[in-house]
């Protein structure tokens, strides 16, 4: 990770984007124009940070990352003309945004059994990561019908999925809204996290959280929180675990869990399972058709390391990351 | 628009011209005024949907075809043909059989144009409602952010009569655009201009924006909590209880609140407080930021459209109604939470069991009116189609109640009961056509 460090971070930053930095991982993630009329923002030395500002050339946003050193930068949406400092997003016609999610792990710091908070992660917590990630990317595959879904890492504390299908590019708000919504199963998940209670029309996403949430919270959590969570004593918990385990070995039973629940109570453990398992998305920058978003191959400069695209999000973890001083050895 | 049976052809093109060329001249004149435009998209709306409920299966496919584009619609077995598989052995989905009969009402007028004879008959349904089809999703959002389909490789699947809301919103957002296109074009002639505004203004003199204005309410009615509609409260309840809220739900409770006299400050005030948006945000932060979307519903910034209370259609079709949004069990808990201190258990489980017989067959303002005899005592006369009348029936009843118990009022029940439901229980429309 930034284990030997040598030189500081600014001085790293300037070598890096002056010799090693491409924009072609930039370019994988946009679906069109990834210059011209698209909106860039930068957080420049000195904690300054200035958006609307549009490159009409590859050549020319390379030179400005040169000259600039930007400690981080982010790509926008695409207007119908270039953006400057005079003109601004409010007076031009917005065409388009990559659909983008976002998952970061201290969305899950009232879950989080490790001690973990804020910035921080483990192996044990970003495991969180990993499986809101192979849930959400089925999720966009079967039942969204999305062919190109990109992950990203961003270098701090989470993932983003681009998706590139084109059709995504022009959505609304509110369709935007209606995608993050249909996935999003916990409310307010720093505060009273709200949990909805599981739907009966979308069949497969039910089937999911039964196979992978359900799954995931049984076999992974430790059986006093399990308890807690749900309310049941430790021997009941104990008979559930096991039951959860003989149904991912596939040696017994046609589903997760067993006739002999009380009333009520396969709620409550669905209820826990999405609580501590499920994708927490930051539904805003999925809605918001005006935000900039980290632009994958750049630096992160609070953590050092480059933003990247990961092939595989499920197995990914953020020491696989390279770093800035890595990166210009 | 179909030809009577008595028509001749050249009556029915007439009759069809006229038609739209009424129609023509009538978004030309709501396009002078947003408050106009809104009337007239909730006017045709309304018939919009009315007509598209009864047409046939065939016929709605076609609308639908129309309203999103050719190749996002599919009937079941398209859809089918077009995956190779079966919805039904896939997912257990299929097609409820057309068992449910109706009774419809045949009125006709005898020679003397007095009587009126009614004959009631049991029929099939034919309309398809309970057919399943296939939409592509980004067309049906609200569907499909409320989980009421079944997703499938970007498609929404569900039963026809799933999809209402979003189809009655497709034709309205149609009708919007064409408003605004036809606006713009009598702006560039100015003899069209005059003679449109002239018929503008005229309409404007007989477009009320509602005839529940809060002093019919008197000041305060917002805190009477027991006379709610079920919507409102649950609305109510849940926001306390979670401090949040999806758009659309917090827009028809803004809009009630604000008709049962919530003045602009104490609703701005009533959000600050209550919703967990806010947290760490100061007063004058959430006016600026969130505090917007509330001036909005007064008219006192965007477009400056006063609003009225959503009626149970537009709630039913995009907002929170408590029989169409609950399933069976949670509505059953609710009313039980609601009235198992007021009403004995006997009384309310048999309410109950009308009240979710009704909500089971999507006769949810049916439902609304069997729950309203809760407060009230009386058995309903007619479906609940408006929040606010259902808030006038509740209080005013529960006051007769009270009046008799202190003796000020002799009146017999079954009177009080018919004077309160005859005079409130007309609609906006019905006031507006009388």
């Amino acid at each position: 990770m930034t284990e030997g460090k040598q030189i500081p971070l600014l001085q790293a930053l300037r070598e890096y984007y002056n010799t090693h930095f491409s924009l072609d991982q930039y370019e994988q993630v946009v679906a069109t124009q990834p210059y011209g009329n698209r909106e860039f923002g930068f957080l420049l030395p000195g904690n300054v940070f200035i958006r609307n500002r549009s490159f009409h050339s590859k050549q020319i946003l390379l030179e400005y990352f040169q000259v600039n050193v930007p400690l981080s930068a982010y790509a926008g949406a695409v207007y119908d003309q270039p953006l400057s400092p005079t003109l601004r997003i409010q007076n031009v016609q917005w065409m388009g945004h990559e659909l983008v999610f976002d998952l970061d792990i201290n969305e899950y710091d009232s879950v989080r059994v490790c001690g973990c908070k804020g910035r921080e992660y483990c192996h044990q917590c970003w495991e969180l990561i990993q499986e809101a990630a192979e849930v959400m990317d089925e999720t966009l595959a079967e039942d969204f019908g999305y062919k190109e879904r990109i992950w990203v890492f961003t270098g701090g504390r989470g993932l983003h999925c681009w998706v590139k299908d084109e059709k995504t590019f022009s959505y609304s708000p509110r369709q935007r809204d209606a995608v993050v919504s249909y996935m999003q199963m916990i409310h307010d998940p720093k505060g009273q996290q709200r949990v909805d209670s599981l739907p009966s029309a979308p069949k497969l996403l039910v089937s999911r959280i039964y196979s992978k949430t359900l799954i995931s919270f049984l076999t992974r959590m430790d059986e006093k929180v399990i308890a807690k969570a749900t309310e049941m004593s430790k021997q009941r918990v104990r008979r559930l675990v096991k039951e959860a385990k003989e149904y991912q070995e596939g040696t017994k039973l046609s589903k997760p869990l067993g006739n002999w629940l009380k009333k009520g109570e396969e709620e409550r453990i669905l209820k826990a399972a999405i609580l501590y398992r499920y994708p927490r998305i930051d539904h805003k920058v999925s809605i918001d058709i005006r935000r900039v978003v980290r632009m994958p191959g750049t630096v992160h400069s609070s953590t050092g390391l480059i933003s990247e695209i990961i092939s595989n999000p499920t197995e990914f973890y953020p020491d696989d990351a390279m770093s800035v001083w890595e990166a210009i050895k | 628009m179909r030809k009577e049976e008595h028509e001749e052809a050249g009556e029915y093109k007439e009759r069809i011209t006229r038609d739209l060329l009424g129609r023509y001249f009538l978004r030309m004149a709501a396009s002078r005024d947003q408050r106009l435009i809104g009337w007239l998209i909730e006017m045709e709306g309304d018939e919009f949907y009315k007509r598209y409920e009864v047409a046939p299966f065939d016929e709605k496919i076609s609308v639908l075809k129309i309203l999103f584009s050719e190749d996002s619609v599919l009937a079941k077995e398209e859809f089918e043909e077009t995956y190779q598989i079966s919805l039904r052995d896939k997912f257990g989905l299929e097609e409820k059989q057309m068992s449910v009969k109706f009774v419809q009402e045949v009125r006709s007028i005898d020679s003397k144009r007095r009587a009126h004879k009614i004959r009631k008959e049991t029929r099939v349904d034919n309309t398809g409602m309970n057919r399943i089809i296939a939409i592509q999703f980004e067309y049906v959002p609200a569907l499909v952010k409320e989980r009421r389909a079944l997703l499938f490789k970007g498609w929404a699947i569900a039963y026809l009569a799933q999809f209402r809301g979003e189809v009655k919103r497709a034709f309205e957002d149609r009708l919007r655009k064409e408003i605004i296109r036809l606006g713009q074009r009598v702006d560039q002639d100015v003899i069209m201009k005059a003679s449109v505004e002239a018929f503008a203004k005229e309409l404007q003199k007989h477009v009320k924006t509602t005839s529940y204005e809060p002093s019919d309410l008197g000041p305060g009615a917002y805190n009477q909590l027991d006379y709610y509609p079920p919507c409102a409260y649950d609305l109510r309840i849940t926001l306390s209880e979670t401090g949040y809220l999806p758009h659309m739900e917090r827009v028809q409770l803004g809009l009630i609140l604000k008709k049962l006299g919530m003045d602009v400050n104490t609703q701005l005030r009533f959000w600050y407080e209550i919703a967990v948006d806010n947290v760490g945000m100061s007063y004058e932060q959430f006016v600026s930021k969130a505090g917007y979307q509330i001036k909005h519903l007064y008219g006192l910034v965007g477009s400056g459209t006063d609003y009225d209370a959503p009626k149970c259609d537009t709630i039913i079709s995009t907002m929170y109604c408590t029989f169409k949004n609950r399933d069976l069990t949670s509505l059953r808990q609710v009313i039980l939470s609601r009235f198992e201190k007021s009403i004995s258990k006997e009384i309310l489980e048999q309410k109950i069991a009308l009240i979710i017989n009704e909500a089971h067959a999507g006769r949810y303002q049916k439902a609304c009116a069997q729950y309203l005899s809760l407060l009230t005592g009386f058995e309903p006369k007619r479906p609940i189609v408006h929040p606010l009348q259902f808030f006038k029936i509740a209080r005013e009843s529960k006051r007769a109640k009270a009046r008799r118990q202190s003796g000020k009022n002799e009146q017999q029940p079954d009177n009080k009961e018919s004077q309160a439901t005859d005079s409130e229980k007309k609609t906006d429309v019905e006031r507006k056509t009388e």
